[in-house]
Formats: structure tokens, C-alpha cells, sequence
């Protein structure tokens, strides 16, 4: 199973929403060069991508709604792809919060199609 | 001897304006030639009363008039010339003393002081700008913010330039100071936004703005300041931007302080490794951001969403800035008290404001030409935090001032207070019964920017 550590994987300090203006970062960097590349190997081979938050200084709003929210609303996927091939970890309660807030954002992206 | 009109001792010059009276001159008769004949009296300055008497031809007498008349209209231009003069030096030294009145009436009276460039002192003399005693945005708002207007439209509108300038055979001058001297109390938020305009004072050379300069303003009368007010600043790192030298002045233990203020950051990109510096190095003072781990982690939220939109937002419209800006520039900082049981962290910008660049509503619109801008200020503030409004129009944008709230919720007790334009917005959780408060209002001024202010109640250890 597919898993993909963000403090691991991308960085200990996410934050931001657009590569260009603010960084490396970002949302969407994190989304085009990690998330998508590595659900779009989960789908195609039938399995469940395990995303773990925990690890990091935080997650502002504007890059979890970018990261998550944003692969529906530029038409990567629908919701039921994400559900069926991504999951959300956090393994220490002070990262739930956010793990609840990924989820939001996937249903309001998906809401507004 | 012919005899003519006599003159007694009571004849003086200048009791006798008539001409010929004044020149003694009478006809007398013609003589056997038919020459008319003429007795003149006249005098000589030098001699005083001289009267001769003696017979003059009618040729010599238009003579005489002549000159003499010459010399009256002389006495005359010369008379005329010297009121004229007078005059003029009177109508000059009205205009002095006016300019003067006017001049002190405006920018106060100039002042002798030391002055401290990097390790030297130096005397200079300057006209003061008096800040309030009590330099706190939270307990006296309206005097601060009515200060730090006074101070942008001196350095900017009326370009009166902070650094000391050089007079040959004179002592250095300065266009305006601040009389630091003055402030007995100073608060972390008011201190970063002094600093903030101190940067762009020092800085807005980078950017081309007029009479900028980048010398440093240096420091004034350095040994007069209150011990808190050197604490304060020092801590923050507001000297620095004086380019001072610490041993200036025999700094005072830190330690003795009753809070301890992190050094400000600045940037004009999205940096979160520098909010994460903040916040070890709040971490470090206090062991309250351990326990109550949702504060660690809203700070760090919250200082990545307001840098966010100080750099989406902020400086947006150009138009609107009316002074010298650095583009996506932000500040921050963040203090503890002493028993680390309150935690500080205060972020600034000098952008366009919340009111500014948050789209408004038709209704908003009628309003606005119908109330004074500040008073749309508040509301407007309260309708960006309620609503998760955003300039850019899309639905999933908005997010941002939501988080910066949230910070609240995570802490024990606490306050956000967002002071943008002339209007500031709160949000405060009390303990127990309190509850949740919200309120807006309009200040007495203009802020300079946004202004968010988090003040937590954490539980040490």
C-alpha cells in the first residue's frame, strides 16, 4: 500500500497556496509533485494511497484546501476517486483537526462542481 | 545796503515750508537797468543761522531756485526712501516673526541633543516629535495611532527626513526626532509598528521614494530613555535598525524585565521556517505552548495565513497606498511575561488594509456614500471574518482570517484584535462563564496597514 509521509516526503513547514507566489511549500507544489503523481499510481493499480499528516509545524487553510480540495476543482478526479484511492492519517490527535479539515475541503471542492 | 524783509531769530527751516519763504526771497525793486532786484536771505547748514543780505540778478535768483528746488525734491526722495526702507524692514521682521510662530507652531521648537551614531555621540540639535507616555495600543489606542499618523505625515507628506543631516560650521540637524525620552511604558504591538515604520523609513530609499535616505536615523539623547523602553526596544531589535551599538549605553540585564520580546522578522515572501523560529523561540520562554498544543500549532497557522495574505492581498492596489511601500512586506513578532502565562504574537503589514481590498456587497457600497470611511472600516473587518469573504470572488478562498481566529479557540483564554485601517475588530474567549465576545469599532485614525494582535492565557508548568 502505497504511503506518503508530508514532514517526510515534502516538508516539516507546508504552508501557502500557489507555487509561484509563495514557494516551494505550497499547496500546490505539494499536489503536483507529490499528491496527484502518487494517487494517479494508486488508481492505476487498484489501491489506497495512506497520506499522514503528522510530522509537521502545522497546515494553514490555504494549503490543505490547494493540496486537496484543488485536485478536484482543476479536474484531476472526482470525490469518489479520493475516496475510493486516498485515505487520511493522523496518528496523534492534535493532527485530527486537520485530517477533518482535508475531508471538508474535498466536500466543498466537490460540492461546487 | 538795501533794506528788505527781516528775519528774526524765530525763523527755523523747518517751521517754514513755503518756498520762498524758506529761501528768504522777496522782491525788492529794479535797478537803473531795469534788472530786478532781489533780496535773499538763505543759510548754510554748516553754520547754522547765517543771513546775508545782498542783491542778486533775477539769472542768479532762478539759479538759486533751481538748486534749490533740486535739493528740496532730493531731500524728499531721500525722506520717501528711508520710510520706504523702514517699511520694508518692518514688513521683513513681521514676516520673520510670523514664519517663525508658524514654523514653531508646527513643528515645535528645535532642540540641543546628543545624538548616537553607531558607537560615536555626537551634538546635534533637531525639532522633537513627542510621542504618548504610554506607548500601548492596547490601553491607549487612540493617542498611539494619532502619534504614528503625526509621524508618516511628517516623514512622508511634509518629507522632513529622520536622518541627521550635516551643516558645514554648524552642529548636525534633524528634520524631526522621536523624543523617546517621553514613553515610560511600551507595548510589543505598538513597538513592532514603530519599528515597522522605522524600517520603511530606512529602506524606502530602495524604492525610490522621495527624501529617502539610507543613513540611519541614528538615536537621541540615548541616555535619557527609560530603562523598559531600552529593554523593549532592544529586545526586539529596533536599535538595530539605527545601526547602534549596544555598549552605547550600559544595557541593563534582560532578564530584569517583566516580559521577554522576540526579536521581529520581516519579509516580503511566505516564510514559514521564520515562523517556525518564532515559535521555538517562544517555546523556549515559556512551557505553556507544550501543554496546549493547539496553540503551537494555530500560531503556526495563523502567522502562515496572515503572511499569505499580506502577500496575495495587501499590496494588491498600488493606487491605494498613498506612501512608499515595500511590496509584500510583512512583520512579526511575539513576547512572554515574565510567569510565561501570557503569550504575545503580533503581526503587521502596511498594505491597503482589510476594508480596502475586501469586495463589497451592493449594500456596502450605498453605505459607504452615505457614512464616513471609518466607520465602514470596522464593519467591513467584521464582514471578512464572518462571512469568509475574499477579493479574489471564489468560493474557496476566504479561509484564511477564519484560522487566524482560530487561535483563540485553542488557548486557555485569550483575545484577537485585528486593527486594519480605522477600524479594529476583537474576538475574545474569557474562562468559564464568559464565553465568546465579539465586537468592532472605529479608531480615531489610521492604523497604517493591518495589525493582528493574539494575546494568549496559557497554563506553565
Amino acid at each position: 500500500m502505497p504511503m506518503l509521509n508530508i514532514a517526510n516526503d515534502f516538508s516539516k513547514t507546508p504552508a501557502g497556496r500557489s507555487a509561484n507566489l509563495h514557494g516551494e511549500h505550497s499547496g500546490e507544489t505539494f499536489r503536483d509533485e507529490k499528491l496527484w503523481p502518487m494517487l494517479q499510481q494508486a488508481m492505476k493499480s487498484n489501491s489506497k494511497l495512506t497520506v499522514t499528516l503528522d510530522g509537521t509545524a502545522g497546515y494553514p487553510a490555504s494549503f490543505l484546501d490547494e493540496a486537496f480540495g484543488g485536485m478536484i476543482r482543476k479536474g484531476y478526479c472526482n470525490r469518489d476517486q479520493i475516496q475510493e484511492h486516498l485515505e487520511i492519517q493522523a496518528v496523534s490527535p492534535s493532527y485530527e483537526v486537520y485530517r477533518k479539515l482535508v475531508i471538508r475541503y474535498i466536500e466543498e471542492a466537490a460540492s461546487c462542481q | 545796503m538795501a533794506s528788505g524783509v527781516h528775519f528774526g531769530n524765530s525763523f527755523k527751516p523747518g517751521r517754514h515750508r513755503s518756498l520762498n519763504q524758506s529761501l528768504g526771497l522777496t522782491f525788492h525793486r529794479e535797478d537803473e537797468h531795469g534788472n530786478q532786484l532781489f533780496l535773499l536771505h538763505h543759510w548754510s547748514d554748516k553754520i547754522g543761522w547765517n543771513f546775508s543780505m545782498r542783491k542778486r540778478s533775477s539769472r542768479e535768483v532762478r539759479l538759486l531756485l533751481f538748486r534749490s528746488r533740486k535739493k528740496i525734491c532730493h531731500r524728499q526722495r531721500q525722506r520717501k526712501k528711508r520710510q520706504a526702507n523702514a517699511e520694508y524692514l518692518q514688513d521683513q521682521q513681521k514676516l520673520k516673526e510670523m514664519q517663525y510662530t508658524e514654523t514653531v507652531s508646527k513643528w515645535g521648537l528645535p532642540r540641543k541633543v546628543t545624538l548616537t551614531l553607531g558607537a560615536n555621540q555626537i551634538e546635534a540639535a533637531g525639532i522633537p516629535l513627542k510621542p504618548p507616555e504610554n506607548f500601548s495600543l492596547e490601553q491607549n489606542s487612540a493617542e498611539v495611532i494619532q502619534f504614528l499618523e503625526k509621524f508618516r505625515t511628517r516623514t512622508y507628506r511634509e518629507q522632513r527626513s529622520l536622518a541627521p543631516k550635516s551643516i558645514i560650521g554648524r552642529r548636525k540637524w534633524i528634520d524631526v526626532y522621536i523624543d523617546f525620552t517621553q514613553i515610560k511604558e511600551i507595548s510589543t504591538a505598538a513597538a513592532l509598528v514603530l519599528a515597522a515604520e522605522f524600517y520603511r523609513a530606512r529602506y524606502a530609499s530602495r524604492i525610490g521614494a522621495p527624501n529617502s535616505t539610507s543613513r540611519p536615523p541614528g538615536l537621541v539623547d540615548f541616555d535619557q530613555w527609560q530603562s523598559e523602553t531600552v529593554q523593549a526596544l532592544s529586545q526586539l531589535g529596533f536599535l538595530e535598525l539605527l545601526d547602534v551599538n549596544l555598549n552605547a549605553r550600559n544595557m541593563l540585564d534582560a532578564n530584569d524585565s517583566n516580559r521577554n520580546i522576540q526579536q521581529f522578522m520581516t519579509g516580503n515572501q511566505l516564510n514559514p521556517k521564520d515562523v517556525e523560529n518564532l515559535k521555538d523561540g517562544l517555546s523556549k520562554l515559556t512551557t505553556g505552548l507544550e501543554t496546549a498544543g493547539g496553540v503551537k500549532f494555530g500560531i503556526y497557522d495563523g502567522l502562515c495565513e496572515a503572511m499569505t495574505n499580506t502577500i496575495d492581498h495587501a499590496y494588491q492596489f498600488p493606487e491605494d497606498l498613498q506612501l512608499p511601500y515595500l511590496q509584500g512586506q510583512w512583520w512579526m513578532t511575539g513576547s512572554v511575561n515574565a510567569n510565561g502565562s501570557e503569550i504575545d504574537v503580533v503581526f503587521f503589514d502596511q498594505g491597503v488594509s482589510i476594508p480596502c481590498h475586501l469586495p463589497k456587497t451592493k449594500r456596502e457600497y450605498v453605505e459607504k456614500l452615505f457614512r464616513s470611511q471609518a466607520a465602514n472600516d470596522a464593519k467591513m473587518i467584521k464582514a471578512a471574518m464572518e462571512e469568509r469573504r475574499s477579493s479574489t470572488n471564489e468560493s474557496n478562498r476566504g479561509r484564511g482570517l477564519v484560522q487566524i481566529q482560530n487561535l483563540i479557540d485553542h488557548a486557555q483564554a485569550g483575545r484577537l484584535r485585528i486593527l486594519s485601517r480605522s477600524g479594529e475588530y476583537i474576538y475574545q474567549k474569557g474562562e468559564g462563564k464568559e464565553g465568546e465576545n465579539v465586537r468592532s469599532r472605529t479608531l480615531k485614525g489610521d492604523i497604517g496597514g493591518t495589525l493582528i494582535h493574539w494575546s494568549l492565557n496559557v497554563k506553565s508548568g
